[in-house]
């Protein structure tokens, strides 16, 4: 796990010398590759797990009621 | 801790309205502009059950229930530099625990809940936008507020994004009757509050690859029970005279304090016109959690107007500290904390999904206008599981 951490961290520092030019994006401006796609889609799956797993929040979202159950 | 943040966070925005509309004058007299309209209709189903549920002949009672979920986003431009966003879900649950142990309200029969959730961002340079959240949920049993400030930055001709935001909540129980009714005499209200900041950055590795990772934590505190579970009660053998319930209500240490990491990598495939996207998530906290969340998300264009997603999440967690599927008395004190929740239980969880995205203009036009339709059906080792509905439609003025 630590070596897969290491290696995400790696790859962002040694690329940042590469620099895409605005003219280049545009497969990155595809809607399937922005971080969050579908905010609505995103609250509904989050709404999903927050309720039926113990590990919610935590994330950027606002943490929800915060009682166990993770309303 | 909330109500500082929130008055903090409108006294910004307010400063931050005005400051726009003095340097942008011109704009805001065309000011003004409707964006875009989104709607959501999800439908979830679910069966299980769990020790915290009364409703059952044996010690494990049902979780069965329905949701329907609709939600509508909208987004404004003041001006050049100030955008807004509305997003209003309402979530209408049935039997969230039947039969429970909250014999006072009709929450765990039949809860209907309202958010608004209300962004502002502000653009103050080529490459800064300040970002404020505010709003409010409201649900039969509690009402709540929150705020929160955000700040992103650009670096390298927008290549890296590195950005940070605070959040706040503030709940406030409603407390409850024998009958149902709120606020009677004599009863006490319960709060909870919720403190949460976080760091983010993304990098573009390459004309086809993005990358994300973030940190954040949450400190709650306060009355952090659900009212209606429940926790079994076992009668000591030996004893001739056992205790006249079979049941009493769970118990939580006040404070919690949750860390969580994540990272994302989206990358698009020019050659077969499809973009794979893989996250993880390590999650941690104080009551002795500890969760590891992989997801994976396959979108393929059939058309340039048209994709199909598949999907594959998969999470696993340990317990909290002091789950339990009962408890023995006498001997067990009742001021330790308890849980039966099977929601905070070991499992396994998994969710297979797929979905189909169609852009619904007319050929030759820009594409301002999109439905989807999607299907997903999540389960856990210790009996659950969800068939989820969802249908979307967005339209961009």
């Amino acid at each position: 796990m630590k070596r897969v951490v290491f290696g995400v961290i790696a790859a962002c520092l040694f690329s940042a010398c590469v620099t895409v030019s605005a003219y280049e994006r545009g497969y990155l401006s595809d809607p399937t590759m922005q971080p969050v796609v579908d905010p609505l889609e995103a609250r509904a799956e989050r709404q999903l797990h927050r309720a039926r797993e113990a590990a919610g929040g935590g994330d950027a979202s606002v943490a929800g009621g915060g009682c166990g159950c993770t309303n | 801790m909330a109500r500082s943040s929130g008055g903090l966070a409108a006294g910004l925005l307010l400063a931050a309205t005005c400051a726009g509309a003095r340097t942008h004058a011109d704009e805001s007299r065309n000011a003004w502009t409707f964006e875009q309209a989104a709607a959501r209709f999800t439908y979830y189903t679910q069966d299980g059950s769990g020790f915290q549920s009364q409703a059952g002949p044996g010690p494990r009672g049902a979780e069965t229930l329905d949701v329907w979920n609709p939600a509508g986003l909208f987004r404004a431009r003041q001006n050049e530099r100030v955008e807004h966003e509305l997003l209003v879900p309402i979530d209408i649950i049935t039997s969230a625990s039947i039969n429970s142990v909250d014999v006072t309200t009709s929450a765990s029969r039949m809860n209907e809940t309202l958010t608004l959730d209300f962004k502002t961002r502000v653009t103050t340079s080529e490459d800064d936008v300040a970002s404020f959240r505010y709003g409010l949920h409201l649900e039969e049993w509690y009402r709540s507020i929150f705020a929160g400030v955000g700040y992103q930055h650009e670096l390298a001709q927008d290549n890296a994004t590195l950005g940070v935001s605070a959040n706040g909540v503030f709940d406030v129980f409603r407390p409850y009757g024998p009958y149902g009714g709120l606020w009677p005499l004599g009863n006490k209200a319960d709060v909870r509050g919720a403190l949460n900041i976080n760091a983010d950055a993304s990098q573009i590795l390459s004309r086809t690859t993005l990358v994300k990772a973030s940190y954040g934590f949450t400190l709650q505190a306060g009355e952090l029970i659900t009212p209606w579970n429940s926790v079994p009660v076992d009668c000591e053998p030996r004893l001739t005279n056992c205790p006249p319930r079979d049941r009493v209500e769970e118990k939580f240490p006040r404070k919690r304090l949750r860390h969580a990491i994540h990272g994302l990598l989206a990358q698009h495939v020019p050659a077969t016109a499809s973009t794979l996207r893989l996250s993880y998530r390590f999650y941690a906290d104080d009551f002795d959690v500890r969760a590891h969340t992989l997801q994976a998300q396959i979108y393929q264009y059939a058309t340039p107007r048209a994709y199909l997603r598949a999907s594959y999440r998969v999470h696993r967690q340990n317990a909290v500290y002091f789950w339990t599927r009962s408890i023995t008395l006498p001997g067990f004190s009742l001021n330790a904390p308890r849980t039966a929740d099977s929601d905070l239980a070991e499992f396994w969880a998994h969710q297979v999904g797929g979905k189909v995205f169609i852009y619904i203009d007319p050929p030759g036009q820009f594409q301002t206008q999109n439905l989807d339709l999607g299907y997903s059906h999540y389960w856990r080792t210790n009996d659950l599981q969800v068939h989820v509905f969802s249908f979307g439609y967005s339209r961009l003025f």
